[in-house]
């Protein structure tokens, strides 16, 4: 590469090291000392991983995590294709849908918990009204079912439509003469689902299922408006955890798990990909 | 016995389609449907084989009628112009899949057997094993032809199966198309815009313009009697030149007149020419750049464009306004702007009517 090529990429370079490339070092950097405000930092090595995974607390929430992450990919994925599936696929109704669907994606994570505390709020939110007609006590504070059970409804409302909208495109991208071809032969509405659409959406399914695990590992905002993690853990996902040892300055513990916890994101989603790129093919016979 | 369809209308939403198809094919027949995109000859093949309903008419199987009966209850096999194929399941699972979902309910040795001798025939064996994705567009397609094949079925549709390939696979599969598709029986219709598809493969040939079926026959009686001048000038390549022409008397002799030098004798056809304006067609290899022949007519024409086709040659050319193709079977280099004389065979002449726009005679007899 020539020395003029180096300074066309400097500009994006320079962005890069000041948005990823200098924070990972410095939390690795962390991570491998032992820091507490004001004190120098000490290095301890690899004390702090150790620490972090045999943390009773670390482990029940990455376990609350896994749990939550595979719970909304069960949901979300199966909802978001029924939801395209079942969309127009021409006329005045496209653009009605796409703007419904898309509304909820407008909105920004504190705001959908600032929403959710008040709709859930004990004395004046509409949703313990509501349950009260069935003469059921809703309460997200104190109920550990119903914080979880809203927190994944809300997600659920939140992200389907990313996935519908996804599937719709790559619903629109199968010619007519795929479903002809299906019908002649004779296949019955499962099978052309099963072999036409089915593997036809693979590559879209697969930035779906992606983004809905890497994004709903992540979910911070939502738990900590809603219920600051509680009622007692019980909504406290991996990132509230390693959030809150930052926050009360255990920063080579913080620096530690958030490297633990990049590691999983990384590990997990590149399982996906690779099991989703290979079903169905060659690879797997 | 073969495929009937009775008066077939289509519109969709309030644009007309087709009006009133009428149409027989034999059992047997290889039938190419011939017209330029939007002419209406995808519409028919589709509701000849159900995927389409028409508004009005019927379709008939060997005498039972279909018109109502859904596409998967017809037992027909279709081969599209895109490439497809299950993309989750091997070129084996592919060519399979038909006779595994078919109510005949063949035996698993009997349903290998026939997967392979189809994928013999089209050159698959070795690929068997592999998922779509994985071979080329041609052996997609082969693979789509097996599949419609491999099916037991009397009649199979093809909507211009090789528009996507290129040029020499096109060439390679005209050719195999023709001997499989002949082996097999039944019946084979054909939609392409391609006139060498009609003249290289089929037995029939039916041409559409706008909706109608303008003339419908046996290949070579629809070549060498082309009734109308849009089937002409379609069917023919490079396309055959048309000119207008008046009818001018002169000293008891009946002259053609195009212009001043392109003027052609048909005293001898005299009674027959009831009207005062024809249109005369000439076939692109029945003009010449020099002759042995005295009875050539001849004229000056400014050439436009020459396009060489390997062993052959396409000059363009430009006389009076009117435009010229003329195929030479020999390679010639002119500069643009040449002035040529061109000859052209009175006696390879076909005069249309201008009002009706068909047919009236020819110069000649096929010999």
């Amino acid at each position: 590469m020539s020395n003029r090529a180096w300074l066309f990429l400097i500009p994006a370079l320079v962005l890069l090291s000041i948005s990823a490339f200098i924070p990972l070092m410095t939390v690795i950097n962390y991570s491998l000392h032992y820091i507490f405000a004001g004190s120098a930092p000490t290095y301890v090595g690899f004390e702090n991983y150790v620490e972090v995974l045999n943390d009773p607390a670390f482990l029940k929430a990455l376990g609350r995590q896994m749990v939550f992450s595979l719970m909304i990919l069960v949901v979300e994925v199966p909802l978001g294709i029924g939801i395209a599936l079942a969309m127009p696929r021409k006329g005045k109704g496209v653009a009605l849908t796409l703007v419904f669907l898309g509304i909820p994606l407008l909105i920004p994570f504190n705001v959908v918990g600032i929403i959710a505390r008040v709709f859930t709020q004990s004395s004046i939110g509409v949703v313990p009204e509501f349950f009260a007609l069935f003469n059921y006590d809703y309460n997200v504070s104190l109920h550990t079912t119903d914080a979880i059970l809203t927190i994944f409804f809300l997600d659920v409302w939140h992200w389907t439509p990313l996935v519908a909208l996804l599937c719709y495109a790559g619903l629109q991208s199968i010619p007519d003469a795929f479903y002809q071809a299906a019908q002649i032969d004779g296949a019955s509405a499962w099978k052309t689902f099963r072999y036409v659409t089915l593997p036809k959406l693979r590559p879209v399914l697969i930035i779906g299922v992606l983004l809905r695990f890497m994004d709903s590992f992540k979910i911070y905002a939502e738990p900590l408006l809603l219920t600051g993690g509680g009622p007692g853990d019980a909504t406290t996902f991996l990132s509230l955890h390693v959030a809150r040892k930052a926050e009360s300055y255990e920063l080579g513990y913080a620096g530690a798990s958030s490297i633990i916890y990049l590691f999983i994101v990384i590990v997990f989603s590149y399982l996906f990909f690779q099991l989703l790129t290979n079903i169905g093919t060659g690879e797997n016979k | 016995m073969g495929i009937s369809a009775h008066n077939i209308c289509k519109s969709f939403e309030t644009l007309p389609v087709l009006k009133n198809v009428s149409l027989d094919i034999e059992d047997g027949a290889f039938v190419t449907l011939l017209g330029a995109t939007g002419a209406g000859k995808t519409t028919l093949l589709r509701i000849l084989c159900g995927i389409e309903r028409p508004d009005s008419g019927r379709v008939l199987y060997d005498g039972t009628e279909v018109t109502k009966v859904p596409v998967q209850k017809r037992n027909v096999a279709m081969v599209y112009q895109e490439f497809i194929n299950y993309p989750s399941m091997t070129i084996f699972e592919n060519i399979a899949s038909p006779l595994r979902i078919s109510k005949t309910g063949y035996s698993k040795p009997e349903i290998d057997r026939r997967v392979r001798q189809t994928a013999e025939m089209l050159g698959l064996s070795a690929i068997l094993s592999h998922y779509p994705e994985e071979v080329s567009g041609g052996q997609k397609q082969r693979t789509a032809i097996a599949r419609a094949l491999a099916k037991d079925t009397k009649f199979i549709f093809l909507d211009e199966p090789l528009a996507n390939l290129d040029y020499k696979l096109r060439e390679e599969l005209r050719g195999e198309l023709k001997t499989i598709l002949g082996q097999k029986g039944g019946v084979v219709v054909y939609a392409t815009p391609e006139p060498v598809d009609a003249l290289s493969m089929s037995t029939h040939v039916g041409y559409f313009e706008a909706g109608e079926l303008l003339q419908y026959g046996e290949l070579e009686e629809v070549y060498r009697h082309p009734r109308q001048v849009e089937v002409g000038s379609y069917f023919s390549y490079p396309t055959m030149n048309i000119m207008e022409a008046k009818i001018v008397q002169d000293q008891g002799r009946t002259h053609l007149r195009v212009s001043e030098a392109i003027s052609v004798e048909v005293t001898s056809f005299a009674d027959e020419l009831k009207e005062q304006e024809y249109l005369v067609g000439v076939r692109a290899y029945n003009l010449h750049t020099h002759t042995d022949r005295t009875d050539m007519i001849s004229f000056q024409a400014t050439l436009e464009l020459s396009e060489e086709l390997g062993s052959d040659t396409e000059l363009h050319f430009r006389h009076e306004g009117m435009r010229f193709v003329m195929l030479m079977q020999e390679v010639v280099r002119y500069p643009p702007d040449t002035t040529v004389t061109v000859y052209m065979d009175p006696k390879r002449l076909f005069l249309y009517s201008k009002t009706t726009r068909g047919l009236v005679l020819k110069t000649f007899r096929e010999e």
